[in-house]
């Protein structure tokens, strides 16, 4: 029997279900439960199935302060980054072929762009400062008369920085230019209204905010409205943007994730953002470890540390009672250092001996105290072993 | 990272890794180094030689779990070893026995070029 209980720590991977959202969709799943097709409008299943997804509809623009018809349901970030990446690019792609990001964003934004360079569009590869911002100044000076879309995460998935993004948004609205933000790691945690921010597109995702996996979102923009095509073509659902039959549990569940997150997102914050600051003290003691990313502009529950002296897969091994990343959870199978560690300038040694913690609804302050002395004892053994040459290195 | 990531050898020796640290610099004192921790892996050997054997290893390491148990592994099989045993040393005997994926296997050679480099110092020294 394993005594040992390993301590979740990597919400920013994904978030547990929230026993009431997980209640709601079951209900949906149940043999009383809504079993029609939404899309079925002749019939009273299908229409009370229909007045779910609207419901959810509702509470998801609610919480990003905007019109329920500008949701487009989808199967997850990934999908909705793609849609709005390659929806304006092509749909735009006579009228100019520039677009604008940055290279510490998400592999859902960064690759498809690359796919975009290969068919023949031009990416401007904005790198961010020490820090992790990029400046809205860089933006600026990126535009061109033929750029067609800037996108750039609102949160970093690795480290938890925050982009300006109204301040970016303003300088696109400006130049009539359309704005994507991926916010799969914001929702929860920052207060978004897409009116503010002056966004034209808004990734959204229900794991990262204690709903389901498999169902996201994409907030598009309807007044003016915004030119988009189409990735999946088939029953014309979703105004046509989205084909396919909606999944009414995972978006009611969706629905009530989001409408609870924003709803109790002050007091999580709070006490989440207590817990990292207990975190990052007690991880700090042990010195020759350096804090990721901009300190102050960051989300409350993600801290990316690297330590110095440590080799990466050792440390993370040994601090196996603990479920963190190194590096971000979707590219940690690969050998290479972080790329976005990289893009700050960290060596590929400091990079690869990084960590990142992130915190969430359910993190107790034993589970934190737990962490840090794990934490301590760990590296100070491995950095026992460690060539003394290593430790002298700048 | 889980424990089914590692053969249990590896995980033992990770846990509690034998002749960790360095003998200082003496008469019979040989000691040699491979590696770089940008690299990912780093090993410093240190032993004391009597006659013309080996009678005590020590080992520092940068690296791996993988590697971690490597040095520990070579700390107990060399003892007693001959300078002609350090310099017919080949990474095959710890990558079978610690089950070294083969991606890995470059890190074994860093190993192996330490321990020759051993055998080098050691010859240097008569």
């Amino acid at each position: 029997v394993n005594t040992v209980k390993t301590i979740y720590l990597d919400y920013a991977a994904s978030t547990p279900v929230d026993p009431r959202v997980a209640d709601a969709m079951i209900e949906c799943l149940r043999a009383s439960g809504e079993q029609g097709n939404p899309s079925s409008a002749g019939h009273e299943f299908g229409r009370r199935a229909r007045a779910l997804v609207e419901k959810a509809r509702a509470q998801v623009a609610k919480a990003i302060g905007a019109r329920p018809e500008c949701i487009v349901w989808t199967s997850g970030a990934t999908e909705s980054d793609n849609l709005a990446i390659f929806g304006v690019a092509r749909f735009n792609a006579d009228r100019g072929r520039h677009l604008v990001s940055s290279k510490t964003e998400h592999k859902a934004v960064l690759d498809p762009l690359k796919q975009l360079e290969r068919e023949g569009f031009e990416v401007t590869w904005l790198k961010p400062g020490a820090d992790g911002i990029v400046r809205p100044e860089q933006v600026q000076a990126a535009l061109r008369p033929d750029t067609q879309l800037v996108s750039l995460m609102h949160v970093n998935n690795e480290i938890g920085v925050v982009q300006d993004i109204a301040a970016v948004g303003a300088i696109c609205r400006e130049r009539g230019i359309a704005f994507h933000v991926d916010a799969a790691q914001s929702a929860g945690k920052l207060p978004l209204n897409v009116d503010a921010m002056n966004v034209d597109l808004l990734s959204l995702t229900a794991h990262k905010i204690y709903g389901p996996k498999g169902i996201g979102a994409l907030y598009v923009r309807r007044k003016p409205p915004l030119g988009l095509k189409p990735l999946i073509y088939g029953g014309g659902q979703e105004y046509g943007i989205r084909s396919g039959t909606l999944a009414t549990h995972q978006i009611v569940g969706m629905g009530l994730a989001f409408e609870i997150a924003e709803r109790e997102r002050e007091q999580d914050v709070e006490r989440i953002g207590a817990l990292r600051d207990r975190l990052w003290a007690g991880i700090s003691s042990l010195g020759e470890v350096e804090l990721n990313g901009h300190p102050q502009a960051r989300v409350a529950g993600l801290l990316n540390v690297s330590f110095r002296g440590v080799e990466g897969e050792s440390l993370q091994f040994a601090l196996r009672e603990l479920a963190v990343s190194a590096g971000s959870a979707c590219s940690s199978a690969s050998e290479e250092a972080s790329y976005v560690l990289r893009a700050l300038g960290r060596s590929d040694q400091l990079a690869q001996s990084s960590l990142r913690f992130s915190l969430g609804r359910y993190t107790t302050a034993e589970q934190v105290q737990t962490a840090i002395a794990a934490v301590k004892r760990e590296v100070t053994r491995l950095r026992s072993y460690s060539p003394s040459a290593v430790e002298n290195k700048p | 990272v889980s424990e089914t990531s590692y053969n249990p050898v590896v995980v033992e020796h990770f846990a509690r890794p034998r002749n960790v640290g360095r003998f200082a610099a003496a008469a019979d004192i040989i000691a040699a180094s491979a590696g770089d921790p940008d690299q990912g892996v780093r090993f410093d050997l240190s032993a004391r030689v009597q006659d013309d054997r080996i009678v005590a290893l020590r080992f520092e390491v940068y690296g791996c779990p993988h590697c971690i148990a490597a040095g520990s592994l070579l700390s107990e099989r060399l003892q007693g070893a001959t300078q002609e045993d350090l310099r017919r040393w080949s990474w095959r005997e710890a990558a079978d026995e610690l089950e070294f994926p083969p991606e890995k296997r470059g890190r074994l050679l860093v190993l192996e070029d330490a321990v020759h480099a051993l055998a080098a110092q050691w010859q240097r020294r008569r």
